[in-house]
């Protein structure tokens, strides 16, 4: 009874209950077969099925999310998976390598209890799907290190959302919808393809952390930025930021303040070092002009990097009562006078190497000496280098330059470092021991 | 017993437990009463395909009675009795005749071996294999054919 029928002569729904005991993998490779195998397969009802059947009881439903295929499917299998088995799920995450690419999931949108979503390191690219927009009690969705490009402007909705993390993205604008985000705290958009400063971001009452660094922001920092009453963490470094900053800074909660390789002018706000919580503060490689202001009322600064600016005038002598400054950086200045006697004190490590500064107060005295034997004058300009200087409990209340022994104090690599750029008489240098060298220096000095 | 004629004008004569394990014949006795002697036609089944629904019917008529739909224990294609394995050591002609038969019948339990028995014939086959063992021709615009095999580039390195 040889008969020549085909399967074909099966209606679709009876293919349909044949294909549904295959994998889904298998099953999505049998779309080549026609174009009815295709249509079966692709049916919503027909994919949960299948999905049914080969997963079952799922005890790890988000197994396929880290290590399996999931979004590789097409929507209408990630559609029916998601609505099998992650429908009840607040915490989603996902963690695939993929060469090839792949995008987020619209159908997560119709996950209404997700909280919490992180995609980090996948490879995803396009924009992030709108539908997600609808996830009312998104609180954190972390996204970094992928390849997405758009924030649909629908995300001024996620009303709920509190932490954002997009960092190592191509995105290039923030949704004006964004100032209805009204619970955002943290916004971090670093290494992203942003060109300016969007001023919504200004009106987001509860932001304390913002992160833009590494774009290719060109605008001014605006004024309203610098009000925003719940900002501890502001990181604008490597932009292209213009203009001066700005005079006004009423956050008095800003703790970390880095506008770093920027190309910013003028002067140093002294509002700014005003700030009560201060804590960090890197205003490095700018073109910022003028003194650097004498007032620094914040007992909380740790860490101070002026450098590689265009900074004139003397060093503050308050710079050395920050009583808890661990980092101060003032190279590449075009700094003046002498180097304040007070932080031989502290336990601070102090740059201040490429200024035209005279030396180390009285204690520097070696400093000019030495100078003559391996310090460059570029012009009028010394190039000073890294400066250690360390208190010791004992003494350290002692002026160092009152006192013959002050130089014992100012220790090691610091002061035996004082050399100018790359130049010939480095090699005389680089062979002498720090130690010895100090000695030779006292006697030097007892001679003279 | 009922009487049952197939579409080439066969007539069987079975048992009631054996007529009732089909929906549809079951029905259609409620509807037309159990005192109709004439014969319930069957115009979709030829009499050869008849023979093995019948077949079939009575090896399973002392089953109990099917557990309403359990979806706490799932059916998998290696889920098969070995006499209903033995039972379907048939040609790929017959066996499709035999799953319209069960699908026209209503005859849910043949369905689903018959269903079961090809997804396991197609199991780890390649596309052109189960072309060919269905004789399907490929009916895709090379463009379609394309844009599928590119959706489907993931599960080839797999």
């Amino acid at each position: 009874m040889i008969s020549t029928r085909k399967v074909m002569a099966l209606p679709t729904e009876l293919v349909s209950a044949i294909l549904v005991f295959l994998d889904p993998d298998h099953v999505l490779q049998l779309r080549l077969v026609s174009r009815t195998f295709d249509a079966v397969i692709l049916d919503p009802v027909f994919a949960k099925k299948a999905m049914f059947r080969h997963f079952g009881y799922n005890v790890e439903p988000q197994a396929v999310l880290r290590h399996g295929p999931f979004f590789y499917w097409p929507s209408v299998f990630q559609e029916a998976y998601s609505m099998l088995y992650l429908v009840n799920d607040e915490y989603l995450e996902a963690q695939v390598s993929s060469a090839k690419p792949i995008t987020l999931s619209p159908c997560f949108g119709s996950l209404t209890n997700l909280q919490f979503i992180q995609c980090n390191n996948c490879g995803f690219s396009g924009s992030i799907p709108v539908e997600w927009s609808s996830l009312a009690s998104l609180t954190v969705l972390s996204l970094s290190n992928n390849k997405l490009d758009t924030i649909p402007d629908e995300f001024g909705n996620l009303s709920n959302l509190q932490r954002l993390f997009l960092s190592n993205n191509l995105i290039d604008r923030i949704p004006s919808t964004f100032n209805q985000l009204r619970n955002l705290t943290s916004l971090y958009l670093i290494d992203n393809k942003l060109t300016h400063l969007d001023p919504v971001i200004c009106t987001l009452p509860r932001l304390f952390i913002l992160s833009l660094s590494r774009n290719q922001i060109s605008s001014t920092i605006p004024e309203t930025l610098t009000a925003m009453p719940m900002l501890t963490t502001l990181d604008l470094s490597h932009n292209n930021l213009t203009g001066p900053i700005p005079t006004t800074w009423t956050c008095n909660l800003l703790s970390d303040l880095n506008l770093s390789h920027n190309n910013l002018t003028s002067q140093i706000p002294s509002s700014l070092c005003t700030l009560p919580r201060l804590h960090t503060l890197n205003l490095s490689y700018n073109m910022l002009t003028g003194p650097i202001p004498e007032t620094w009322p914040s007992p909380h600064i740790t860490t101070l990097n002026l450098s590689h600016n265009a900074l004139t005038h003397t060093i503050p002598a308050s710079l050395a009562r920050i009583f808890f400054l661990k980092e101060l950086d003032l190279s590449e200045n075009e700094l003046t006078g002498e180097v304040p006697e007070g932080f031989s004190g502290s336990r601070c490590l102090v740059w201040v190497d490429g200024n035209y500064l005279r030396g180390l107060g009285r204690a520097g005295t070696p400093l000019r000496r030495r100078m003559g034997r391996f310090g460059k004058r570029v012009g009028s300009r010394v190039f000073n280098r890294v400066i250690v200087l360390e208190g010791d409990g004992t003494s350290g209340g002692e002026s160092v330059g009152s006192e013959g022994g002050g130089e014992g104090r100012v220790r090691g690599s610091g002061l035996s470092e004082v050399v100018g750029g790359d130049d010939e008489d480095e090699s005389d240098y680089d062979d002498e021991d720090d130690e010895e060298y100090d000695e030779n220096e006292d006697k030097e000095e007892e001679e003279g | 017993m009922v009487k049952i004629t197939s579409s080439d004008n066969q007539e069987f004569t079975i048992s009631k437990e054996i007529a009732n394990q089909s929906v549809l014949i079951k029905n259609m006795l409620e509807d037309v009463g159990e005192s109709d002697d004439q014969p319930i036609p069957l115009p979709n089944v030829s009499g050869a395909i008849l023979q093995k629904v019948i077949e079939y019917a009575t090896m399973h008529k002392d089953d109990p009675p099917p557990a309403p739909e359990d979806e706490t224990k799932l059916k998998t294609s290696e889920d098969i009795e070995e006499r209903d394995k033995e039972f379907m050591q048939l040609d790929q002609g017959t066996m499709f005749e035999i799953i319209l038969a069960a699908n026209y019948l209503d005859m849910k339990n043949l369905l689903d071996l018959g269903c079961k028995t090809v997804a396991n014939m197609i199991k780890g086959k390649s596309v052109e294999e189960v072309r060919k063992l269905f004789n399907i021709v490929n009916d895709f615009t090379p463009e379609e054919e394309e844009q599928i095999r590119k959706e489907n580039e993931w599960c080839e390195d797999r």
